[in-house]
Parts: structure tokens; sequence; C-alpha cells
């Protein structure tokens, strides 16, 4: 009791003296930069994923061949999960002596349980947000059944064994993009019509789809309880699976995000660091004091880990309640583009926040804390004395096990907290070492500049081994700056292009050929910016290099087996837009080679290499074709996109139907009714809806990223101040010693100038060069980007690190001529 | 003339039969290595000095006095040879054990005065009672520098007081403890001749007071003969040990 009475005299005394006040800011901008990083990040994916989850229809979808075990719906009822269930099967339609076959969904009557349908009460009309589902006796039906089978609303059609009246034309299903390219015609009904005993006999394919939706706990909890138990032939859905065009999104968002507010807390715990080795310096004569006053080793050790886990607590225990406030103002200021309806937050950031502050604080400030327990006592007769120094091995294996451990925390992904922490180490390495070959390199260059600048670069090579940290920790702190700035805009001008304002945002499928060229002449007389049209023939993969390809491979890609069906194949003589040829080359215009290009992600799952040989199947016909090259493919481009593209004389024998997408502004939306009369028997998708959720995701993230990037470059701000301060008594004692001697006022101030503006400069020339490799490292390695060397980087690190440095650096050392040297003495 | 004394026993107050010695040192040396090879500070010291008695290390600089006040008082080990203080044998132990042996029973006063600099005059009394967790540190500091008339100055810090005050508030420091032997290195040593007066007379009037074992190094010969023995260091040897005028 009397040691933490002690402890908190001590501290207060501390405080009052204004010594702990920069590990204190550090620690408040760490905390609360992570506070409101955690805060946002979670509020925001809430509020993100629940407006994502509009486009699957539920937060969570379990497919299935077969019904679910009852229990499993129990258990999601007693869990609070709201639940639907949809049907799907193919099966034939009758009317008027006609029969197609239709792709039959069953709905139960709270379908869709996020977004909603759009129906019209005409056909080929723009449809309109619609909720609920056909009433019993009835069914709704796609525009392109309607010339199929001579249909008019109101007519009857004959559905699996009962007849159900038209009452409404189906224009958009929110859960519907994972088979838009289905041959046959959608048909809803009320999943009280369907017969199951009836329709869904063994051997007829059917699959079903059950909807959840309710709180992330909830469902977080049924999702761990449950996706161990799926079998093979069961998927489960959640936003992210779902839709591939928010999914990379929401991944790069996150893993920003994520690095980014790690990117704070490193630079946080610099600034501890170099904080709390000031504040051991400055307590090396308390301590050698405390010594001789009969203070054992260990009441010094606790004295001072009592003091800075009080303070620990304390400063995190601030920082949070300053997160939650900034999250809050962040929020407010963001009303307009933020998701509605957002979720309050939990308490898991402050936990999170609280934790990492204190980890943080015993990583970074511990070491050198525990060198005071070492001060010789003697030191209060011989102020030369220095305790041995901390070891290597604690210093800097304490602060990587904290950032290690913080890392995997926040991105729980090891091979980030991997490549992050073994490349800054490395390329920290690297950078010391050039940073001392350019102190050698100034220290030759020295004679042909000024008396200043003499000075300065003088009292930086006198001090080789603190300059050269120096260098390092503002090097450090501008390279992570850079790089944390270039991937924001990197990311935002990737969105940006991925989604330009003209991004295509209506697909048309299932074109017959023989209509092919005339919707291509519409699109070029009504001036419809559109992709080229694809021709798409269905068949089955089925050998590899001439082997059969194993049922284990099929299992292997995901489990959902979708090699096993008919695969969407085309062709084309160029490289389509938004692909991008990683291996190999792309086949000459008229060459007479049966070959195939193969999507990157697919080929690595199955392990294709160029020159290996494909087996397709398409009826009982088989064909060949070799591996010509290997793309990467950007399925969020909002194109039409394939994991097997031919060269023309591959599938010219076989039947296809054509692909294409095209974009429609508000003004020419008149042309789509036009379009979808013309050309009867083509499917017209409208993805205008999932463009906006999309485009609206981007905008969100996007302003996160900006006001993350602001607590990244506050606690660089923070580093650089502390990084001053580490040496500014020395600086400072020097200083008044040469004023003391006589020198003037102006070659002091000019001297110091020329001095950190040396510091600044070499420290810019070393964090473009670490910016540059680790850019590459996070573009390829983590964000799929392409990396461009920037030549800006190398003009504006070094110039903005000599002038900010140079400029804080002065004003650091203004006390020098302010003040009259005594005082100097006497405080430093 | 270089002279080596088996044991001298500094005693000028009481029998050496009645009163055991407060200090002994036994063929004490002391080396350090340097980039030149071993170099010796102190070589073959010996004497005992007894509970009560005052006693002055005087030499040129670079004799090794402050070396041998900072093994007297425990802050460093020597080469070779034995320290006892108050029957503890410091030179034999541990850092952590000899600091016990400090705070139980050594006070110091430094030519730097060594106050704390975030703490108040009072609050720097405070500090070794606090250490110790004594219930009543603020009521004895208070005490002993009202005593040394800086009762006014309480809540000033060190930066706000003179010379002359600092080192009172040292002396305060050092005495709160009430310590049996009080180690002064330089105690004078930064202060003009008036405050160098006022802090000599508080030195001996507590010491007396507080029948405390003085050790002072000192430059200053008015000083050293103010203690009842003065050991003269050169190059590291004790040379002469006089006796001064007794203290009454």
């Amino acid at each position: 009791m009397q040691t933490l009475k002690l402890t908190l005299k001590l501290l207060l005394r501390d405080w009052r003296s204004g010594e702990l006040r920069i590990i204190a800011v550090a620690l408040i901008i760490a905390v609360s930069g992570s506070a409101a990083i955690n805060f946002f990040t979670e509020r925001l994916q809430q509020g993100m994923e629940s407006q994502a989850s509009e486009l699957i229809g539920a937060d969570l979808v379990i497919s299935s061949p077969h019904p679910l075990d009852p229990s499993w719906l129990i258990d999601a009822s007693q869990r609070g999960l709201k639940q639907a269930q949809t049907i799907e099967y193919t099966n034939a339609v009758l009317a008027n002596n006609e029969f197609s076959l239709a792709s039959i969904k069953a709905v139960s009557s709270n379908y869709p349980l996020k977004g909603a349908l759009e129906t019209s009460l005409q056909p080929y009309q723009l449809g309109e947000t619609t909720h609920g589902i056909p009433k019993q006796g009835e069914c709704w039906i796609e525009n392109r059944l309607l010339p199929l089978l001579k249909l008019k609303l109101g007519d009857s059609l004959w559905v699996s064994g009962q007849a159900c009246k038209i009452s409404r034309i189906i224009t958009f299903e929110p859960d519907r993009s994972s088979s838009v390219f289905s041959l046959s015609a959608r048909v809803l009904i009320p999943l009280a019509d369907l017969n199951k005993e009836k329709v869904i006999t063994p051997g007829r394919r059917a699959s079903f789809h059950y909807l959840f939706s309710g709180s992330n706990a909830s469902l977080k909890a049924f999702r761990s309880k449950y996706s161990p138990l799926l079998e093979k032939s069961q998927q489960m859905l959640s936003v992210k699976e779902g839709r591939a065009e928010i999914r990379s999104a929401l991944d790069r968002a996150e893993r920003f995000l994520g690095l980014a507010s790690l990117g704070a807390i490193l630079l946080a715990g610099t600034a501890i660091a170099m904080g709390a080795q000031r504040y051991s310096h400055r307590h090396m004569d308390v301590s050698a004091m405390m010594r001789c006053f009969g203070a054992s080793q260990a009441q010094i050790m606790t004295l001072y880990s009592m003091q800075i886990l009080i303070f620990g607590v304390i400063a995190s225990a601030l920082g949070c309640v300053l997160g939650w406030v900034l999250q809050e103002i962040l929020f407010f200021k963001l009303r307009d583009v933020m998701p509605e309806d957002l979720p309050a937050p939990s308490l898991k950031p402050i936990y999170l926040s609280f934790m990492t502050g204190l980890i943080i604080l015993l990583g970074f400030a511990l070491p050198p804390l525990i060198r005071l327990k070492n001060v010789p006592p003697l030191r209060v007769l011989k102020r030369d004395l220095m305790p041995l120094p901390t070891s290597a091995f604690l210093a800097y294996g304490s602060a990587l096990s904290a950032i290690g451990f913080l890392m995997w925390k926040y991105t729980e992904s090891p091979i980030l907290t991997v490549i992050v922490l073994g490349t800054t180490l490395v390329i920290i390495s690297l950078m010391g070492c050039i940073a001392y070959g350019l102190l050698r390199f100034a220290a030759l260059s020295n004679r042909s500049v000024g008396v200043a600048w003499r000075f300065g670069i003088k009292n930086l090579i006198r001090r080789p081994l603190p300059s050269v940290a120096q260098i390092l920790a503002f090097g450090s702190t501008f390279m992570a700056m850079a790089i944390i700035f270039l991937v924001r805009s990197d990311l935002l001008e990737a969105w940006q292009n991925q989604l330009p304002a003209d991004a295509p945002n209506h697909f048309a499928f299932n074109i017959p050929p023989e209509d092919a060229d005339a919707l291509d002449d519409f699109f070029i007389k009504e001036d419809i910016k559109a992709t080229p049209l694809y021709p798409i023939v269905r068949a089955r993969l089925s050998q590899l290099n001439n082997h059969e390809i194993p049922p284990s491979m099929f299992d292997s890609l995901g489990g959902d087996g979708f090699l096993k069906r008919d695969l969407n194949l085309s062709e084309a003589d160029q490289l389509p837009e938004y692909n991008h040829l990683l291996h190999g080359e792309w086949w000459h215009k008229n060459t007479s080679e049966k070959l195939v290009s193969v999507e990157y992600i697919l080929s690595k799952r199955i392990g294709l290499k160029v020159g290996d040989r494909l087996t397709f199947v398409f009826g009982r016909e088989e064909f060949e074709a070799t591996v010509s090259n290997i793309r990467k493919v950007e399925w969020d481009s909002f194109r039409p996109n394939f994991y097997f593209i031919f060269s023309s004389p591959v599938l010219a024998d076989f039947p296809a139907t054509y692909v294409t997408s095209f974009y429609l502004s508000q003004a020419e939306k008149s042309k789509l009714p036009i379009l979808i009369r013309r050309f009867p028997s083509t499917t017209f998708l409208e993805v205008e809806q999932i463009l906006i959720q999309v485009k609206k995701i981007l905008d969100q993230v996007g302003v996160a990223i900006e006001y993350v990037l602001g607590f990244v470059l506050t606690a660089g701000f923070a580093v650089l101040f502390s990084a001053l301060q580490a040496t500014l008594d020395e600086r400072l004692f020097e200083g008044a010693l040469l004023r003391a001697l006589g020198a003037n006022r102006k070659q002091l101030r000019s001297g110091h100038f020329a001095e950190y503006f040396s510091l600044g400069l070499l420290a810019g020339l070393i964090a473009a060069l670490g910016t540059e490799i680790i850019a590459y490292l996070l573009y390829s390695l983590i964000f799929h980007l392409d990396y461009h060397f920037n030549w800006q980087l190398w003009l504006m690190c070094p110039l903005l690190g000599g002038l900010i440095i140079g400029c804080v650096g002065f004003w650091a050392t203004r006390k020098i001529s302010q003040q009259s040297p005594v005082i100097i003495f006497r405080e430093v | 003339m270089t002279l080596c004394f088996e044991t001298l026993l500094l005693n000028t107050t009481a029998s050496c039969t009645e009163i055991s010695p407060a200090i002994t040192a036994r063929q004490v040396c002391k080396n350090v290595s340097t980039g030149a090879g071993s170099l010796c500070i102190l070589s073959n010291i010996s004497l005992e000095i007894n509970q009560g008695s005052s006693a002055a290390i005087v030499g040129v600089s670079g004799s090794g006095k402050s070396t041998l006040l900072s093994l007297l008082a425990g802050l460093d080990t020597p080469s070779s040879g034995e320290i006892y203080l108050h029957q503890h044998c410091i030179s034999a132990l541990t850092e952590d054990q000899r600091a016990k042996v400090r705070g139980e029973h050594v006070g110091f006063v430094f030519q730097s005065f060594q106050l704390l600099p975030s703490l108040s005059a009072l609050e720097n009394v405070m500090l070794p009672l606090e250490l110790k967790n004594h219930p009543n540190a603020k009521q004895m500091a208070n005490e002993l520098l009202q005593r040394v008339n800086l009762g006014h100055r309480l809540n000033h810090y060190p930066n706000q007081l003179s010379g002359g005050e600092q080192q009172r508030v040292a002396l305060a420091r050092a005495f709160v403890n009430q310590p049996k032997v009080l180690f002064a290195d330089e105690p004078t040593g930064n202060l003009d001749s008036g405050s160098s007066k006022t802090i000599e007379s508080l030195l001996f009037e507590l010491n007396r007071e507080n029948n405390t074992t003085l050790i002072i190094v000192t430059h200053d010969l008015e000083l050293a003969n103010l203690c009842e023995t003065k050991i003269c260091l050169t190059a590291g040897e004790i040379t002469s040990l006089t006796p001064c005028k007794p203290l009454n």
C-alpha cells in the first residue's frame, strides 16, 4: 500500500514536472486512433454489410441440395434469427399448348430478408421496388417467358402440376446474381403452393436456400457452430462470399484500415520508446539517489513498473474516451454518406484499444525503464557512470513482440504480420546502413558549404550513432506516412477506375446468335457504350493432360463443385478489358491453333500452367485446347468475365448464345423497354442497384480512409516531436555553452536549422527508398494492385522532410536564443 | 614519504574498548581497467572510524578521496580487501544487500546537492523515509526543514532555491533518516563563503545532535580542521593521519 502511495506520488510529481507528457500524448494518440478506427470500422462494416446483405437477400444463406436438419432451424429461431426459405429447381412450364424450361423459385412469405424484389405490372417496363411475394395461386415471371409461351399478364401458367395466374413481371431479384446466365427464365411462386412431395422427388435436382438475418453476435455464433458441420455439397454464404464486387472492396478496405491503424500504433510506439528513453535518461540521477537511500533494485523496478502501469491505464482510458468522441464526430460529419440505422458501437473496440495501449506501453517503454534499476549508486558521485544498456534482445524483442501480437490481433493475418514485421526489420537495417553511408558522404562534401551548414552537418557527424538513430526514426515515420498516403491514393484511384461513372449498369445475356449482330448495331446506332459481345458455350472440364480430373480435385476447389457442372466458356481474339496477362502470351488474331486462356486463381487451385492440355465435354463431344496464358480478372468490373477464354478455332463448331454488358444513363433509360421488346429472347438484367450499392460502399470506405490517414499523420508528428526531444537537452546545452562563449544568435540559429534540415533531408531520402520497397510488396502481395515507380516520392520526401524537420527543430531550439544560458544550464 | 597504516583507530572522544568501530577498512585496494591496462586508484587502505567521530579525507584532485568515500559508503566495491560498516562486511554483500545497509545506516551530502528537480524541498526530504514506508515522513521532513531554517521554503522546487538553500535541504534529507554515518562529498564546494559557514555549522550541529559518524571529503582545509581527524591521501595511499582540535 505504501509502495502504491509512493508510486502515485512520484507519478504525480513526474506528471507535474512535464516529464511524462510526450509519452502520454503518444499513448493517447495511439489508443484514441486505434479506438476511433476500431469503432469506426466496426460500425462501418456492420453498416456496409447490412447494406451489402441486401444483395444476397439476407445476412447469411445456407444452400443445400436437400432440406436442412430441422434442428438447425429451431436453433436459429432460438438465437433470435429471422428466417426465410427458397427452393429452386428447373422444370417445364406450360401455357397455350407450348412449354418451356423454367427456373422455378418457391419463396416463403418473408422472402427476401434484406433488400427487395423489383417488379412491374406491365411487360417490358422498368420495375419498381416490391415488398411481398406472389399470392397463393399466382406467379411472377420474367419478360422473356412471355413471347416463348405467347403469354400476357393475367394469363394462367401451368407450373409443377398446378395453374398459376401471372400477376407481375420480375425485373430484379436481390439474390440472383450467381445464376444470371441460367438459360431458363425465372418463375417465382409462393412456397405454400409448392407440392413438395410431388415436385421434389429423388433424382430431381433442387436447391434449398435458407436465409437468415439478425444480430451480428447471433449470426457469428450460428455460423461458427454450423459451418464445420456442413456437407461438401452444402454451402454457407455471407455477404463477403456472396458478391465478388463487394468482397474485393471490403477486403481491401479492411486490410488498409488494419494496416493504417497498425501504422499509427507503430509510430506511436516509436514515439513512446523515444519518450521513455529520455524519461529513463532523466531519471538516472533519481534512481541513483534512491539506490543511495537504500532502495533495492526490485523496489526501483516495482516503483517504475507500477508507475507505468497506472500511467498506462489512465492514458489508455483517456484515449478510449477520446476515440469514442472522435468516431462520433466523424459519423456525424459523414452522416450523409453513411448507412442509415447504424448499430451502436460494441465494447470490443474499447477492450481492444485499451489492451493496445497497455501492450504498446509495456513493449516500448519498459526496456528503457528496466535500465533504471541497473543505475549504479556510484552515479551520485560520478555522473558519467551509466547503467549497462538494456540487452538488445530485451529491448527489440519486447517491442517486436508487442507489435507482432498487435498486428496479428488487428489483421488476423499471419502473412500480413510476418510480411510487415519482417520487411520492416530488414528495411530498417538497410536504411540504417544507408543513413550511415549518407552521413559519411555529407562529411566529405561538408567543405563546399557555408559556415552555418558546416556547423550543422558537423554536429550530425560528431554523434554518428544518435544521428543515424534519429535519421532512422524520422525516416521510418516519413516512410509510414508516405506508404499510407500512397496506398490510400492508389486504392481510391483503383476503385474509381474500376467503377467509372459510365461503368456498365446492365447485362444482356442469352442473346441468340441471330440477334447478336442486330443488338451490336442497335448499340452503335443508339450510341450506347457496350462491351464486346462474347459467345457463351456451356461445357464441362473433363481431363487435364489426358488424365481424368480426380473427384478429389473438384472437392478441393472451394467445395462448391462448380467445375463439375457446365461452365460458361467464351472466345476472344484480344485480351478483354480489365483482364491482365500474368504468364504466357495472347494468341495471334488469326491463329489456327486450339488455345485457351485460364483465369489466375483457378489455375493456381488446379495447378494449371502454360502448355497444359485441357479436355472439355460438350454433350457427347470432346474438344481439347492447350493453355496459352494465365490471366488475372477483375471480377468486380461489371463486365462479362470468364474462367476460360478460347482462341476462335476451338468453339467455332458449337452452338452459342452471346453476352454483353452496357451502360445506360438515366436519360437513356427509356431505351431499355425498346431493347426488351426488340430482342424478346434476350434477358436484360439491370445491375444499377448493385452498382450504386458498391459505389456507395466505396465512397464510405474512401472517406474513412481519409480520416485514418489523419490519425497516422498525427501519430507521425508525435514521433517527430519525440525524436527531436530525445537529443534536445544535449543540443540546448551545447548551444548555451557556445552562446556563453560568444557565438552570436544568428550563427547558432542558422546552424541548428542546417543541422535539422540535413537530418530531415537524409531521413526523407531513405524514407523514399523504404516506401518504394514496402509499397511494392504490399501492392503485389496484399492489395493486388499494380505498382508503378513514383518519382515524386524521391522529390517530395527529402524536400518535405528537410523543411518539416528543419522548421520543427528550429522552433524546438528557440530557447537557446531566447533564454539566458544560465537558465538553460540549470534546466538541462 | 609513504606510510602504511596497518590499522588506524580514529577515536578521540571515547575509548576503543567501549565503542565498536562504525567503519573498518582492511587492506582495501581499488583498481580500474583502462585501455592502457590496470590503474591503481587506492592501495592498501586500512582504517577504523568509531561511532560518533568525525573525519576529513583530504588530498589533491585524483588522489582517490571520492573513490575511498564511495567504497566506505558501500556505493562501490573494492578490488580487494574488506570493509565493514556497522558490523556488515559491505565488500562481500550484493548491491541490493549494500543498499539495505545504506538505507539503515548511511546518509549522504553531495557537492552538487543532488536534489531531485521534480520534487519540492519537502518532498525531497521525505523521499528516503517514503522508500522505507515510514508513516510520519511528512512530519519528520517538515521538522528537519524547520531545523535548517527552511520552514518557509517547504514547497519550493530546487531551481527556485539558492545553492546554500539547496544544500540545507540536502542536509535535512541526509539527517531525516537518522543515519549512523554521514558521508559528505565536498559539501561546501559549490557554495560562497557565507553559505559555506552556515552549512558547516549546521553539519556539525546536526552531527552532534544525532551522534552521527561524519566522514567528509574536502579540499577545504578550514572545514577539514573542524573534524577530529584528517586523513591525507596521496596517489591512492594514506600518507598521514592528523588529529585535529578535539571537539567538545
